[in-house]
């Protein structure tokens, strides 16, 4: 098992041609270590002593030359051993998470997520960081030290030996100081767990968190750790730098001996000023190694203390036959049940389930009844292989089902439990997570094709959620071009079979007349800029201004953003630092103060003699003020007629575009064909999308663009409009490609953007798509509304009826009456057994539940 | 402040939303009385909606939020009662309504639809908590207008249901005064 491997395991067996190559380069690079030293003696005693120029400029090429390459050699030597590093770490961590995700459930219950994440990442990081020269490192270390200690003692031998005694101290030293380094940083890993699992925690429990407002609580949790990490670390530093510093010590000690022994024989005579300058090269170089030797042997501490704790962390064997054997094929199993004395206990005590029986022909249907605790959930767990019986047999069509691998169990077996889980990603990728599943595992199946998971999700009582997501959903460009023709469909149908109805819930993008809901930028140019903040980009626009001034608006436009400004300075004054009360203005509380020194100038001056940029942030307040919102004023309503007037000179002059193609909210052909949107945007110009009924909105929801108007009403919309526009767009068969942009919404973060009976409803069309001989529901519908619960209920009974088995784990016992059997279940034991109608007439326990079900439900 | 509801355009001074309905606001029998700053604020955070013939305007088991003002066009209340919907009361324009909603979170135990087509002011009660939590001296005053305009309504509503009761129910004894 993974688990037991030692961390050199991995590097003896992993890449080890590399590894060898690594070394050889190593050694290679030792020759060219030395060198330069041979150089150095070479120029002191010889070139300068012989007084030799020619000689001078040899020794000093070579020497330069050995000194490039060796450090050519380390640089890939350094690459290359990262690369080994990372290489195997691939290996371990795909091994690891193979076998983590093949553990058994226990340990998932008692392990927290932390735990598993961080082993998984940042620890497994640091190991794989120290495996790529675990290796070479020791050996070119060791060899690159013999080498310079042999060309010390080969310079001298008494000196050599002399300055070489010095190690063996450090041996002693540096080991001791190692292990209580090492004990604080076993210390440390636990520490970092714990804090992640709390931060984990916390984060996944952040609802309760902010509700309980139990933030000083949380934090003293995390305070604890906080002052034992930072004990931990102050002592990790304290023996860190004290190994650094002995070692430094015993570096200079070298030296020093090499000056006073070396030093006195020169002067006698005995030794060669060149020798001691190559000598004490050598005796420096000698230090890098050792260097290394002490590094590697600190690094090889620290990852041996990471793996060993987090192979700890996963050292539990994998309980069930996961893989086939290779000759076998996966087994196709029609879903007969037999369960003979089935027993499940967890610790010696407890005893969950016992004495279990029960036969259940292919294709029936049994209901498990029973109160909290009964074991329902249990025996339903042990039917899908989730957890494994401990006593008697159960077989499913004469295998025992601890024989059956994962594969067989998943090829034959879906389950929904109560609570089911939903991954980040789009709808339809959490639909097709089985199927997808089942092929990535080397089946040959074809996945369900777009009609059969509308179908589906139909059936299970999704469609409405899935349109809902449809419409608020912005469609990417390529796709929204492929649906042109649709959407505008359903904006005709909205606009001209519907207009009355919506008329007073929306407002309607008409050429002709004020729109009260659009801001006064959107209504002079009748249109948008894709850019969302329409009204800001106008307002520093020099087209636009100019168009402002020839058309003598610019005035009116200026004295309404001062008239804005001040209304909304004087009113808000004391409010300024609350939001919500800037709802009926078109200033943001950010920009309070600027517009109040704005206002306090005015009060001097005329509004000629202000700045520009005054002059563009008075525009814009004019530019951003929506009539029907914004109360702080109200505009006069010829200034609403010279609006409209100067709208159709607008299009035309400046942005070539008739109007009178837009009038009559007919469809006709697109003035921007969607098509050619996407030059434009490569272009990197904002686009300007006219309101013109053939126009698509760019960076807007479905919703938006099949309305094409401003949402006055929202409620009714939800409420009733809603429902009466969708009959329609069914009656034109346009429903689908509503579903299928829904299907593409994205769930969240482990579907958080979903509310539990959503997610059940996926988990149950996920598990139904995979059309398996047996289904396992385990409360699977708990969460569903009465009507997609009897939905789903009337589903199972007649498409499922004599070919799925269904075992079912039902809390509503108005719903069991069309199951072939039911079981009922109390403190682990079945207390009764048959079918509907003969449980009843035995007026057992079930008898008693069902009336007393219907009296409470009165 | 005074000044800056004097400063709009003359041509439409009649028609500015936030002035009118300060007016309206200022002689409703709630506000009259009250700071007027307090209730420029509550002029400028209501909304306006219009409502047509026999839409719902509360609906009884939702959740409060808002109280309303009919400004014009007329209402009726009602409540269900052993599954049959009964008439309480009609409202003229010029009454407010729904007026607990602005002290405490409930479900309506009334419905609320307008009989003809209706413009009604809108105050939430987010808005209300807002601006008293500004003006905090304000609140108890509005607090007491609030209960005794609900006294006000809960004898209207008596008086109208007892003028349709039998006289079974009568005490014995009673005589009309």
């Amino acid at each position: 098992m993974i688990t037991k491997k030692p961390l050199f395991y991995w590097i003896l067996t992993k890449y080890r041609g590399l590894q060898l190559f690594l070394l050889l380069l190593i050694i290679v690079s030792l020759f060219f270590k030395v060198y330069p030293l041979e150089m150095q003696r070479k120029i002191i005693n010889i070139a300068i002593n012989l007084k030799k120029l020619e000689l001078l400029y040899l020794y000093c090429a070579l020497y330069m030359g050995a000194v490039l390459l060796a450090g050519l050699i380390k640089y890939y030597i350094n690459v290359l051993q990262s690369v080994i590093g990372q290489k195997i770490l691939i290996h371990m961590r795909q091994q690891l998470y193979t076998h983590v995700l093949r553990m058994p459930l226990q340990f998932f219950h008692k392990t927290q997520a932390g735990i598993i994440i961080s082993a998984m990442t940042s620890e497994l990081n640091a190991v794989g960081n120290f495996l790529g020269g675990a290796l070479a490192i020791p050996a070119a270390s060791v060899l690159t030290f013999i080498a310079f200690l042999g060309y010390m003692i080969y310079l001298n031998p008494l000196l050599g030996v002399m300055t070489s005694l010095i190690y063996p101290f450090e041996f002693i030293v540096i080991p001791m100081l190692q292990k209580r380094y090492n004990i604080l940083n076993r210390k440390r890993v636990r520490t970092t767990r714990s804090m992640a699992n709390l931060v984990n925690e916390s984060v996944s429990g952040i609802h309760e968190v902010q509700s309980n407002s139990s933030f000083q609580l949380e934090q003293n949790k995390l305070d604890t750790f906080i002052t034992k990490f930072y004990t931990t670390m102050k002592g990790l530093f304290i023996f860190k730098y004290g190994i650094k510093f002995s070692n430094n010590f015993f570096q200079s000690l070298g030296p020093f001996l090499l000056f006073l022994v070396g030093g006195y024989l020169a002067i006698n005579g005995q030794f060669t000023i060149g020798a001691l300058v190559a000598f004490l090269s050598a005796y420096e170089k000698v230090y890098d190694p050792w260097k290394e030797i002490i590094m590697y042997y600190q690094d090889y501490q620290d990852a041996q203390v990471r793996y060993k704790q987090i192979m700890e962390t996963f050292d539990m064997p994998e309980e069930i036959l996961i893989d086939i054997p290779k000759d076998l094929e996966t087994k196709t199993l029609k879903g007969k049940i037999e369960a003979r004395d089935v027993g499940f206990q967890i610790n010696e005590d407890v005893r969950l389930l016992e004495e279990i029986n029960l036969d259940l022909e292919a294709g029936k249907h049994l209901a498990l009844i029973g109160f909290s605790g009964s074991g329902k959930s249990t025996l339903a767990n042990l039917l899908s292989q989730l957890l494994t019986h401990n006593e008697g047999t159960l077989k499913i069509d004469d295998y025992n089902i601890e024989d059956l691998s994962k594969l067989d169990i998943a090829q034959n077996l879906s389950t929904v439990s109560q609570h089911p889980f939903i991954f980040t990603g789009s709808v339809n990728d959490n639909l097709l997570y089985s199927c997808e599943a089942l092929r990535f595992a080397g089946k040959d199946i074809d996945l369900p094709d777009r009609d059969t998971v509308i179908d589906m999700v139909r059936e299970v009582g999704l469609e409405e959620d899935i349109i809902r997501w449809g419409f608020r959903s912005i469609i990417p460009l390529e796709k929204a071009r492929g649906l042109a023709d649709k959407i505008l469909s359903m904006r005709r149908i909205v606009h001209e079979t519907l207009r009355q109805e919506f008329e007073g819930v929306v407002e309607f993008y008409d050429a002709e007349t004020f729109l009260e809901y659009s801001n006064i930028g959107q209504n002079i140019i009748f249109g948008e800029y894709a850019d969302n903040n329409t009204s800001d980009f106008l307002a520093t626009r020099k087209r636009f201004q100019t168009f402002l001034h020839t058309h003598d608006l610019e005035e009116t436009l200026l004295q309404l953003g001062q008239n804005i400004a001040e209304t909304t300075v004087t009113l808000l004054r004391d409010m300024r630092q609350d939001e919500f009360f800037f709802q009926g203005s078109p200033m943001e509380p950010n920009e309070f103060d600027r517009y109040a020194d704005i206002i306090q100038k005015l009060k001097k001056q005329q509004s000629r003699d202000l700045e520009q940029k005054e002059k563009d942030d008075l525009l814009k307040l004019a530019l951003r003020y929506i009539p029907g919102q914004h109360k702080i004023f109200t505009i006069s309503e010829s200034l609403r007629q010279t609006i409209v007037e100067v709208r159709s000179k607008y299009l035309l002059n400046v942005e070539h575009i008739n109007i009178e193609q837009c009038k009559d909210g007919t469809i006709q052909q697109q003035i921007v064909p969607i098509d050619k949107m996407k030059e434009k945007e490569q272009e990197d110009e904002n686009i300007f999308t006219p309101y013109c009924s053939s126009q698509y909105l760019y960076n807007h929801t479905l919703l938006d663009n099949v309305l094409f108007g401003t949402v006055i009403d929202r409620d009714a919309i939800r409420t009733q409009l809603g429902e009466l526009a969708l009959h329609h767009f069914s009656k034109e068969g346009l429903l689908d490609e509503i579903i299928e942009i829904g299907l593409d919404f994205h769930v969240g973060s482990k579907g958080d953007n979903l509310s539990g009976g959503q997610k059940q409803k996926i988990a149950l069309a996920r598990a139904l798509l995979k059309k398996t001989p047996i289904l396992i529901l385990d409360e699977a519908t708990s969460g569903l509304d009465n009507s997609s619960q009897t939905k789903v209920q009337n589903y199972i009974n007649d498409n499922l009826k004599g070919n799925t088995t269904v075992v079912a784990v039902v809390h509503r016992l108005d719903m069991i009456s069309e199951y072939d059997h039911i079981i009922v279940l109390k403190a682990g034991k079945i207390v009764e057994s048959g079918t509907y109608d003969d449980l009843l007439a035995a007026k057992g326990v079930l008898y008693e539940l069902v009336n007393e079900n219907g009296e409470s439900g009165e | 402040m005074s000044s800056s509801m004097k400063m709009e355009n003359p041509e439409n001074k009649a028609e500015c939303k936030l002035t009118s309905d300060f007016e309206i606001l200022r002689h409703s029998p709630v506000f009259s009385g009250i700071d007027t700053d307090v209730v420029k604020l509550f002029a400028y955070l209501a909304q306006r909606k219009k409502y047509r013939k026999d839409q719902a305007i509360i609906s009884l088991g939702a959740e409060t939020a808002e109280a309303y003002y009919l400004i014009s066009g007329g209402a009726s209340v009602s409540t269900l009662h052993a599954g049959k919907e009964y008439i309480l009361q009609h409202l003229p324009p010029g009454t407010f309504f729904g007026e607990l909603a602005l002290l405490a979170r409930f479900k309506w135990f009334f419905n609320v639809s307008a009989e003809e087509e209706s413009d009604i002011m809108i105050i939430t009660r987010e808005s209300f908590k807002k601006v008293l939590d500004n003006f905090p001296l304000q609140r108890e005053r509005l607090i007491e207008k609030i209960v005794q305009l609900r006294v006000e309504r809960l004898i209207d509503q008596t008086s109208f249901l007892l003028d349709k009761v039998p006289d079974t129910l009568l005490v014995k004894g009673g005589t009309s005064i």
